[in-house]
This record gives structure tokens, sequence and C-alpha cells, in this order.
């Protein structure tokens, strides 16, 4: 059915028809084909995710808030939940900072420069970033390249593996890609005549740059660090294949709780909370921006 | 002039400087794949390939390999058979609730990976189908339903609707328009979607770490596991295979996006 | 035209889009002759796509019949109404090349591939394209890819052909180039043509009629000639050409007087209005000449207030002391008298006033 169905209302109604769409749209077609996915998602995503909510909120007695109560009444819990938004914070933070000046120069300047930068960072984009966590524990660890280096100047260094610093330069490495693109699919669509025009005003580089560019290039700025923030709360691997083990994020609290099984409800909790936090930012983005832009990228 | 070749000199140096910081550690773990002993050491004592014949002798690496492999072609052939009509739901129709059920379908991609995990352990654990390739085939084929049908409807958002329109003109049917003209038109971008849907799970690491279980590994777990437990020098061969793949993959992009270029502009030429 | 009875016929035909109150298309009734080039001229959104997606078959109609030799072809698809299509963006099939384009009608009616072969070649070098059989349409020029549409739409000899806006992407030699090749192909082999278009000359040059569209509806439907020079309606008047609309109330209709702003206007015989009527007395302006003196009727005093310079010609506007604006033609050595600001006389001939009603 899905097979040859859809060019029956072609005809009728394509998006890029010049008479628009088709009054068959208002029947039943449209649902025949959203059927499978609906179902799908619905059956084997929502499903299992209302399951985990209703987890949270059912105690040996019934309907329980409990937990939650719980949660926020405990200052290790509330004092993970604070280091999670800080270090996602964190890591946004430097990844714009690093990601801006390549986007920036792969956008400026075509040609082998721009075109070996983009190459760099779709090449570490679709890397593993299993390898990419493990290239940092070679780094920096106790035998690793940093270790060894500073080591030739007779310094010894400190532990730098297992701690929150190696969590946060891991995730930074990982996650600097999508800020880049993001980046770029923004600056890549500035018009360059912008630029010649503010300079043929009597703009100096820094000013075209900073009064013309750096403003148009906000909406990749926000793209590119709400989706960093969102990637980095939930982040599980790195931080917990580099980080130690007194600076926890929720998301390697939860991924405990799966380990040793010690308790459902606890688990169910917390990942209610991740789950509204994350949700909650793809809300604040959607009433400003549109969700749809951020897909784009 | 001198000012201008100053302004560009400094963020092309700090960009090509964020650049080796992004390349250098993949490149690392290349020199790593071919050293002796433990993982962690760097530079390595001795260069070999035992790793090498370790990894692609080893059934403890080759049986999630495997996994991998049939558990990414499962769940893209999923995804791609159930997204696919919706995108074409989406571009030809209007209807209500259309904002809403494009929320829903967007929503793998907006809840934490971790979290889901924790969902489907519970889930599988109660329809036992935790530690099977089915659970994790259907985890993965959730997470890429978002992926597939934004590729789709990119790509049915770029086809011209009009030579539905001329095929009919010319006397083809419904049928006939679409073995004829759709299909081959878009099949292309059907298997973009479906590399995409591929990756995607080829790569997902956290859900297979939790629901895959020692039956049905996966290669990132077996690697998670690995660089975890013990110092194993393997996980930088798996690394440098994969970072070699997609390396080799976006050269030849890369490379035939300038040949198509070069052509297009000699078939202009030509076309005078 | 050879003399048949009606061939393809619309009767009160009507298309309203889901959800929207206004029709699109409102009533439209025309009957077509066999081996007629009928153009549907009318600016954009006046409903002249529209009619023609619902004669291919790509729109239903809300109301009405479409009738072809007597008999109603709404309920048929459009695949099976063996009309043949020539679309603005071309929509040549780009996976295939100019010849597959071409056998693509042919071979979906299974005819014989050596048949195929022979048809495919004619129609190719009718439109001057053999050499570029074997080319794909991204390696051909926007005006051969019309050329290739062309000969797609013609080579399963359809019923009737539709074309819209086929020449609208191309430049304007092209175009004009195109108009000739088509016209005389249309001639040539008979067909029956339907053509969208929204631009007047192309319509002038091309039709045996034109069928005019303004807000869904047909204004009127005649010969090119009968349009410019007949208007039924102010509409059709300032759309098909220039023309200077006075208002004005018929005086004494048995002499075929208008009282207007700028005095009593005379016009032709062929008007039938009687005395009272609100009207249009409408001038095209090159049939409004420079005048040594002021005549008595058919002219008036003009004060220039711009001139436009063509090279050969140059068109004048100016303002009677009323206020009224009439545009008229000079030849470029008579535009020294029409420098901007000064006072010209000018006349026409009563033959050359058209009388059209004027709603209240």
């Amino acid at each position: 059915m899905s097979a040859a169905d859809p060019t029956i209302a072609p005809a009728s109604a394509a998006a890029n028809a010049p008479s628009g769409r088709h009054a068959f749209g208002r029947g039943l077609r449209p649902w025949l084909l959203l059927l499978p996915v609906l179902l799908f998602v619905i059956g084997l995503f929502v499903l299992p995710l209302l399951g985990i909510l209703r987890l949270s909120v059912v105690g040996p007695n019934g309907l329980t808030l409990e937990a939650y109560a719980d949660f926020f009444s405990d200052p290790f819990y509330l004092r993970v939940l604070g280091r999670t938004l800080i270090t996602a914070l964190i890591v946004t933070f430097f990844c714009l900072l690093l990601g801006y000046p390549i986007a920036y120069v792969a956008a400026r300047y075509a040609g082998t420069l721009g075109t070996a930068l983009l190459l760099i960072v779709t090449m570490s984009f679709w890397t593993s970033f299993l390898a990419r966590t493990y290239a940092w524990m070679v780094i920096l660890g106790s035998q690793g390249l940093v270790a060894n280096v500073a080591r030739v100047f007779g310094w010894e260094p400190p532990q730098m593996l297992f701690t929150g610093l190696a969590a946060n330069i891991g995730m930074i490495h990982i996650l600097l890609p999508f800020m880049v693109l993001s980046l770029f699919a923004v600056m890549q669509r500035i018009d360059p005549n912008l630029l010649r025009a503010s300079t043929g005003l009597g703009a100096t580089p820094f000013q075209t740059f900073r009064r013309v560019f750096l403003p148009l290039s906000v909406p990749g700025m926000i793209n590119g660090c709400a989706l960093v923030y969102i990637v980095c709360l939930g982040f599980y691997v790195t931080p917990e294949l580099l980080g130690g083990p007194k600076d926890q994020m929720i998301a390697r609290l939860i991924g405990s709780q799966i380990e040793q099984l010690l308790d459902w409800q606890e688990a169910a909790t917390m990942a209610a909370v991740l789950l509204v936090v994350t949700l909650t930012i793809f809300a604040v983005y959607d009433y400003f921006f549109g969700l749809d832009r951020l897909w784009r990228s | 002039m001198t000012s201008r070749l100053q302004s560009s000199l400094i963020p092309k140096f700090l960009a090509l400087s964020i650049g080796g910081f992004l390349l250098l550690p993949m490149l690392l773990v290349v020199v790593m794949s071919f050293g002796e002993g433990t993982s962690l050491r760097f530079p390595p004592r001795a260069f070999t390939i035992d790793s090498y014949i370790v990894y692609f002798t080893s059934a403890g690496w080759m049986v999630p390999t495997l996994n991998s492999f049939i558990i990414a072609g499962a769940s893209a052939a999923i995804t791609l058979l159930v997204t696919t009509p919706a995108a074409f739901a989406f571009a030809l129709f209007d209807f209500p609730g259309k904002r809403l059920v494009r929320l829903l379908i967007m929503m793998p991609l907006m809840v934490p990976f971790i979290v889901m995990a924790l969902a489907y352990f519970f889930f599988f654990g109660q329809l036992r189908l935790l530690n099977t390739m089915v659970g994790v085939v259907i985890a993965h084929a959730c997470l890429a339903v978002p992926i597939v049908f934004l590729i789709q409807s990119a790509n049915l958002k770029s086809f011209d609707w009009t030579l539905v329109r001329a095929s009919q003109a010319c006397g083809a049917g419904h049928f006939r328009t679409f073995r004829y003209i759709c299909l081959p038109l878009l099949r292309p971008s059907f298997l973009v979607a479906g590399l995409f849907a591929f990756i995607t799970s080829f790569d997902e690491t956290v859900i297979a770490l939790f629901i895959s279980g020692r039956a049905a590994s996966t290669l990132p777990r077996r690697m998670f596991e690995s660089v975890r437990q013990e110092s194993d020098p393997v996980v930088a061969v798996v690394s440098t295979l994969l970072f070699a793949v997609v390396a080799a993959v976006a050269i030849v992009i890369a490379w035939r996006r300038e040949a198509g270029r070069s052509r297009s502009a000699t078939r202009d030429l030509e076309r005078e | 035209m050879t003399q048949a009875q009606p061939f393809l016929r619309l009767d009160a035909v009507s298309k309203r889009y889901g959800g929207r109150a206004e029709l699109a298309v409102e009533g439209v009734s025309a009957d077509i002759r066999e081996g007629e080039f009928v153009s549907l001229l009318g600016p954009s959104g006046s409903g002249k796509t529209t009619t023609l997606m619902m004669i291919a078959g790509f729109e239903l109609p809300s109301e009405g019949r479409i009738m072809l030799s007597g008999s109603d072809i709404v309920g048929i698809p459009a695949h099976r109404r063996n009309f043949g299509m020539v679309f603005q963006n071309y929509a040549l099939f780009p996976h295939m090349t100019a010849f597959e384009n071409v056998a693509y009608p042919l071979r979906l009616r299974k005819q014989p591939s050596s048949r195929i072969d022979e048809k495919v070649k004619r129609y190719l070098d009718m439109v001057g394209l053999a050499r570029f059989a074997s080319r794909r349409p991204a390696e051909l020029s926007g005006g051969q890819q019309q050329r290739v549409a062309l000969a797609r739409a013609l080579v399963f000899e359809p019923t009737v052909v539709l074309m819209d806006e086929p020449l609208g992407a191309l430049d304007k030699n092209l175009r004009e180039q195109m108009q000739i090749e088509i016209k005389e192909l249309q001639k040539k082999l008979g067909i029956t043509l339907i053509y969208v278009t929204h631009d007047q000359s192309e319509a002038m040059t091309m039709s045996d009629r034109i069928a005019v569209f303004n807000n869904g509806r047909i204004e009127q439907i005649a010969a090119p000639l009968e349009i410019y020079r007949r208007p039924e309606t102010r509409f059709v008047g300032e759309f098909v050409g220039e023309s200077n609309m006075i208002e004005g109330r018929v005086g004494d209709a048995t002499e075929r007087r208008v009282e207007t702003e700028i005095g009593e206007i005379e016009y032709g015989p062929d008007s039938a209005f009687g005395a009272g009527m609100p009207v249009f007395a409408m001038i095209r302006p090159e049939l409004i000449t420079l005048a040594e003196k002021l005549p008595p009727r058919n002219g008036t005093q003009l004060t220039v207030t711009r001139t436009i310079h063509f090279g050969d010609r140059v068109s004048v506007e100016g303002t009677t002391v009323g206020g009224t604006m009439l545009r008229f033609r000079a030849s470029g050595r008579e535009a020294a008298v029409c420098a901007t600001g000064r006072q010209v006389n000018v006349a026409w001939r009563s033959d050359d006033v058209h009388i059209l009603a004027r709603g209240q």
C-alpha cells in the first residue's frame, strides 16, 4: 500500500504544484500513510517512556510523589543536578568559543583551507565517539601523551584522567563538530555582498565582523548552543569513561542505578527529572524560535 | 592591504589550531592501533600489527561486529519502511493535527538516550526482550525515525512533483508513474536516508550498553567494556578502522563534488 | 480552420478549493473546435491555469461538465484522457535521455519498438533536436528542453494538446522564435491546442481565439483582432494592449454620440447603446494623432505631462483642461512638438472609438 499509494495524490496535491493541495487531503489517505509510523513510535517509544514515568509515581500504596520529594530534598541529588546543569553550560561555552573560528573561516574562506576544515569537522562528527573518548584516555592517562611530554621537561603531572576536567575536555571535543556544523549552516547563507557593502561604507574588517557578520550569525550560535547543551545534559558514555567518581552527572547516576538494579523508582525519578529539564529547554526554544529551525541544522 | 591580510590571518590561525585539536586525537588512535602492550601508554614501546590480527580472529570481537551489522541493517530497513510513507503524507497532504504528529515523530530525537536506556531496560524486561537482538533492533529503529523522517522530508520537498503530472499526461497511471518516475528518481535519497539510519544504529552506545547484554552485544558495547575494564589495544584497532571508513567516505564525497563541479562546467560550455 | 462541430466544450465549469470562500474558477463556458488554437489569457490568479488543469484532469471541477466530442470526461483520470501536456518548467524526466523522454508515452502505450524508434526520431527531427537524442535534460539548454517537452507532448498524437505558459522561462528572442515554431507545428499537424499565457502579445500572435480570464471568469472569448478592437469589458480593453478609457454617458443614440468631460465623442457604427447609459469611450493610443487645429469634435487639447521614447516612436501622455489623462503615439519626428509642458491638439476618427458598458 505504502509504496504505490503516494503517487495517487501528487497529481492533485503536490506541495510545489501550482494550484495547491487537494481536497483529498482531508480524507483518510494521509492517516493511512501515517499509520505505520504512529503505531511504531507510540507502541515502541512513547509506551516504554510512559512506563518509566509511571514507575516514578507509583508507590506500594498507589500514586505518590514521594520519590520526587525525596529527590528534591536530598542535597546529594540536588548537587548532582546542579553539577549537570553547570557542566553542560561550561561545555557549551567552550564549544562556542572553539567552534566559532572554525565555522567562520570555513564559511568565509572557501578554497583549500575551508574545505580542509570542513573535512576535519565532518570526519570527527562521524567518527565513533567511543573512539574519540578512547583517544583522550591515551592523551590524559598517567602513561599518556601529556604526562610523558611533561616528564621530558622534568615535571611530574598531576592525575588528569578520571577527573571532571578530563570528562569536560572529552565532551567538548566530541560536541564541537555539532556546534561548528550548526554555525556553519547559518554563516554559509550570509551574503558576502553585505560584508563588501560594509567595507565599502568605510568599516574596518573588525567593525564589519562586529557589526554585520556577528549579529547575522546569532541564529547559528543559538542553534548550536541549544543542541550542544541538550546533548550534554544526557551525556553518559564519555563522563563515565573519563570522569572521576566524585563529579557524577545525572546520566551517570541513572546508569549506575540500572547496572546495580538498586531502586527502580529512584532511577525512574531521576530519568523523569532529566527528561523534564531537557523538554523544558526544547519548549523554550520552540517558543522563541520554533523547533523546525533546530532540525534544519 | 596589510591590515586585511592580518585580519584574516588571526582567525585562520585560530581555526587551524582548533582543527588540529579536533584531528589530533583521531590520528593518535591510528598510531596506538599499531602499538604494542598496554593500550594507554603513549608513545607505544614498539609497533606491530598484532592487535589487528587479534581483532580479526577473535570471536570476542567478531561476533559483536557482526551483531552490529545485522542490528544496524535490520533497524535501518524497518525505519525506512515505517517512516517513508509518513514523509509522503507530510509532503502531499494537509491534515488536522499535523504539528502534533510531527512532534510525535521527532520525539526520539528529544529524549536523552540514558532515559530511553532505562525505559527500554524496564520495557523489554517485561517483554522478555532484554539481551536479545530484537530488542536492540526495535530501540534503534525508533531512534532513527526522526532522522530518516527529516531526510526523507527534505528529499520530497525538493522533488519536482510536476514530473508526476507530466508522466500522467504521457499516459502512465499511478503505479507506472511510481515505478518509472518516482522510484528511480528517489532511490538515491532513499539510500542516503537508510545509510543515516544504519550509522545511527551502528554508532549508538548507551542503549545498546544496557539492553543488548552479552548475547546480543554490539560493537560499541564491546568497545565500551574493553575501554572500561581492560587495557585492550584492540579498541584502538576498531577505532582506527571506523575512522578510516569515515575518512575514506568523506574524502570520496569531497572529491566527487569537485569532479561534479568541473564536469557541469564543461557541460555548460558545450551547450552554447 | 475547418468548420467542425464543438469538439471540446466547457460547460459552466467552476472550481472551489477546500476551505476557501471564493471560487478559483467561476462558471467558465467555452466551445473549442477541432484544430483550433485557443489561448487562455489573464493575469496570475485569474483562473486560467486552474481551468487548464481541469481540462487536463489534474483538478476536479467543483461544478460543471467538460465534454469531449459530446461525452463528459470529468470522471476520466488524467492518464486516460490522451491529452498531451507541456509544462512551464518543461517537466522532463531527468533520469531519461531526450530520446527516452519522447519515447516514454509510446512505451506506455506498448507500441512495437521499431515504431517507437521511427516516431521518436521523426518528432525529435521535427523540433530540430535529432542530434541531441542521447542527451539528458541537464545537458540541454532551456530552449532545447522545451523542444523535447514539445515532442513528448505531440509524439503520441494526442486528442488535445495543453500548454501551461510553456515559454515563460525563456528569454525574449528565443520565446518569439518558439512562438512561431509552435504555431507552425500546430497548423501543420492540425492540433487542437489550448495555451495558457499571461503575455498578451504571445496570445495575439499565436491564437485563433483568445479567452481573456479575470477573477475566475472568462470576460470575453473571441478572435485576437476582435478582442483588440472591440473589447467587451474595461478589463479586456486595458489588459490587451494600451487604451484610453474616457468615462461618459450616451447622449444622442441615433447620432452615436457620448457626452464626456472632454466634450462629445462620436463613435463607430458597431455599438448599440441607449441614450443615458453610462459607458466608456475607448480609443487606442496609436489611433490618436496630432492635429494642426483643434477639430470641433473627436479631438481635444492636451498639456503634455510626460513623453517616453521608444526609438521608432514616442509615447506621449497629456491631460485635458478638465484633468482627463490621454495617451497617444507620435512618430520620432513629432517628438519635438510634444515636449513636456507644451500644448498640443490631438484628433481621432469616430470609427476608431469603441464604446463599452460601464457599471454604476
